[in-house]
């Protein structure tokens, strides 16, 4: 499935006419089967708001999204959302579901009002889990397992219905790191492996250079720039676009290779002296 | 061992109702009970071994009087639960939108101008229908109103027919209508009769079967709303069903039985204790427990004392210790 937003804007005032539109520019992207793109931008320029727009649990006030060429309003509810997964911030739950009940609620679109979900739902439910890593935590309260894991659950829950694009929102945020490089590696998987597009939110400029194919920079009173990794996390945008100065490195090794930002603004009076200059002494001897 | 605890459940109701046949002054026992319903509903010729008194009292007294127990105790603690689902909060009661008060004053009017009689009952019912369609008014009837919008609105609704309540109280004639409209708002089930059953019973029992085939879904609602809709459901749609089919609920058994508080409020999390959050469990359980403790508590009611304690004392003074005691042992297990 592809998926693609024509010209879109949004606006939260009320007011029919003389709308100030929330993105400066109007957005047009395309992202294709597999494809992942990351939205980086500073708190408040919209990024949820972009990603429930795209998916019409926000409405655009102007231009439109197509899934497949068709106008997204168009298509129904539960064809929909069979097709397209979201993943919201983990958070606590009223009351505490198992994860397992909580992964099942995922095949909604495929049951009907008046129906129960069936041996094979729940068997959906588990494989989900198996594939997210968590199957063992199944009979576990949501409520008592830790945030990674509770994120985890809510991939899994979409995972059920089959997804072909899944929408997160911030899904490595609020936990410890390496509980986000397991959410980043599961989500670079699905996208590769399963082919599964996915548009996620980030906060994290590393982490875009991990996961994305596309990467979409936004900012209040910005022109909205979409292109690839190297193209749009620069120096130079990150400085105009969040206000501080990044440093770009690039290390590598024998095998793999990472990219990443480092904040200048985060460095410290050089009096463990003699161990950082050797570690910016190795760096860029294995940059030459 | 889930099994035998599903029978156990549903096998309470039952034998509590039994037993209930012979409670009361005038003594039956529960062989003789039991020959009179088979004789009576059963195509089984028995030889009559009591009295046509004892008959009487049993068809025509205790029976429709413990089916309407029965009935209104397992709705109201389906809706309560339903309710508490949909709005995503463990606080919630069936009159949280406002049926009761409307009911309430709906009955209250209708003993101030007409005395008792089947005029209450209908005019209740009315009264605690068109409280809903306010609460749906004041809440703007906008497609994706917030759930808050909905909340006040009901408190709202409640508090004016609250007012309204105490206005026919103030006005009402202290010696004979006054107590009436008192007694009546605390809940009772000494009246109750076959006209009672054929005219809540549907309702109630509509109301009841749409919950309990929507128990699943309405664990959806749970979620925060975008969720909810990410779940490829129309959330809104389904929201009024509950709704609809919780007012039915409540509004038919204010209309014959009074406010009786407590039963949807407490009877879920009850139900939640034992079988976890998932509704699909919690609604059948919170039926048969919401129905075997009205019946309990209608029991009470109508032997303890020589003159019949109105419903709601009773479900809240037997009622709070009880949940106290829970909340204790359990540590308010539905988190």
């Amino acid at each position: 499935m592809n998926i693609t937003v024509e010209n879109g804007n949004f606006s939260y005032s009320k007011k029919k006419d003389n709308v100030s539109f929330l993105y400066k520019d109007d957005i047009n992207f395309t992202l294709n089967q597999g494809e992942i793109l990351t939205v980086l931008g500073p708190n408040g320029a919209g990024k949820t708001t972009l990603l429930k727009c795209v998916v019409g649990l926000l409405r655009w006030k102007k231009g439109k999204t197509l899934v497949d060429g068709v106008d997204l309003m168009t298509v129904s509810y539960k064809d929909l959302w069979r097709r397209i997964g979201y993943v919201p911030q983990a958070h606590k739950m009223v009351f505490g579901f198992t994860v397992e009940e909580l992964v099942v609620m995922g095949r909604a679109p495929y049951i009907s009002t008046l129906r129960q979900p069936s041996k094979e739902d729940r068997q959906k439910a588990m494989e989900a889990l198996e594939t997210v890593g968590i199957a063992h935590l199944a009979q576990k309260s949501c409520n008592e397992i830790s945030g990674g894991e509770r994120q985890l659950a809510l991939i899994a829950r979409t995972l059920v219905s089959n997804p072909e694009l899944l929408i997160l929102d911030e899904p490595e945020s609020h936990l410890d790191v390496q509980k986000q490089i397991v959410i980043l590696q599961i989500l670079k998987r699905l996208a590769k492996e399963y082919g599964i597009a996915c548009m996620i939110n980030t906060h994290y400029p590393n982490h875009a250079f991990y996961l994305a194919d596309q990467v979409l920079i936004t900012a209040k009173d910005f022109p909205m720039f979409i292109g690839n990794v190297q193209e749009a996390i620069t120096e130079e945008r990150m400085r105009a676009y969040f206000g501080i100065e990044l440093k770009k490195v690039t290390y590598s090794e024998a095998n793999y290779c990472i990219e990443t930002m480092i904040p200048k603004d985060l460095g410290i009076e050089p009096t463990c002296s003699v161990h950082c200059f050797r570690k910016t002494d190795s760096l860029a001897s294995v940059n030459e | 061992m889930k099994k035998k605890w599903i029978i156990l459940l549903w096998l309470l109701p039952v034998v509590l109702a039994f037993c209930s046949f012979c409670i009361g002054r005038f003594e039956i026992t529960i062989v003789d009970t039991i020959k009179i319903l088979a004789s009576s509903f059963l195509p089984f010729d028995i030889e009559q071994t009591w009295t046509t008194m004892q008959e009487t009292v049993v068809l025509q007294i205790r029976l429709p009087r413990i089916i309407l127990a029965l009935l209104i105790g397992g709705g109201l603690a389906i809706s309560g639960a339903a309710f508490q689902g949909m709005f995503g909060n463990p606080l919630v009661s069936p009159d949280i939108l406002g049926v009761s008060a409307g009911a309430g004053f709906g009955a209250s009017l209708a003993i101030l101008l007409f005395g008792q009689g089947f005029f209450v009952q209908i005019i209740a019912l009315m009264m605690g229908i068109g409280a809903i369609l306010l609460t749906y008014l004041i809440s703007g009837v906008k497609k994706n109103a917030p759930i808050v919008m909905l909340v006040l609105a009901g408190v709202v609704t409640s508090a004016l027919f609250q007012a309204l309540i105490s206005l026919t109280k103030f006005v009402a004639d202290p010696d004979e209508k006054l107590p009436a409209i008192t007694y009546w708002l605390m809940g009772s089930l000494g009246t109750a009769s076959y006209r009672d059953i054929y005219l809540a019973a549907p309702l109630i029992l509509i109301g009841m079967i749409i919950l309990y085939l929507l128990r699943w879904r309405i664990n959806l609602l749970t979620l925060p709303e975008d969720e909810a809709k990410s779940m490829g459901i129309s959330v809104t749609r389904l929201k009024w069903l509950v709704i609809f089919s919780a007012t039915l609920i409540t509004a038919a058994s204010v209309a014959v039985a009074g406010i009786i508080g407590w039963v949807g409020l407490i009877i879920p999390h009850v139900a939640r204790m034992i079988v976890g959050n998932n509704n699909q469990f919690v609604f059948p359980v919170s039926i048969s427990i919401g129905a075997a403790y009205l019946l309990f508590i209608d029991n009470l009611a109508r032997s303890v004392t020589s003159v019949e304690i109105p419903l709601s004392i009773l479900t809240a003074i037997i009622g709070a210790p009880f949940f106290a005691f829970l909340l204790h042992r359990t540590k308010g297990g539905w988190s």
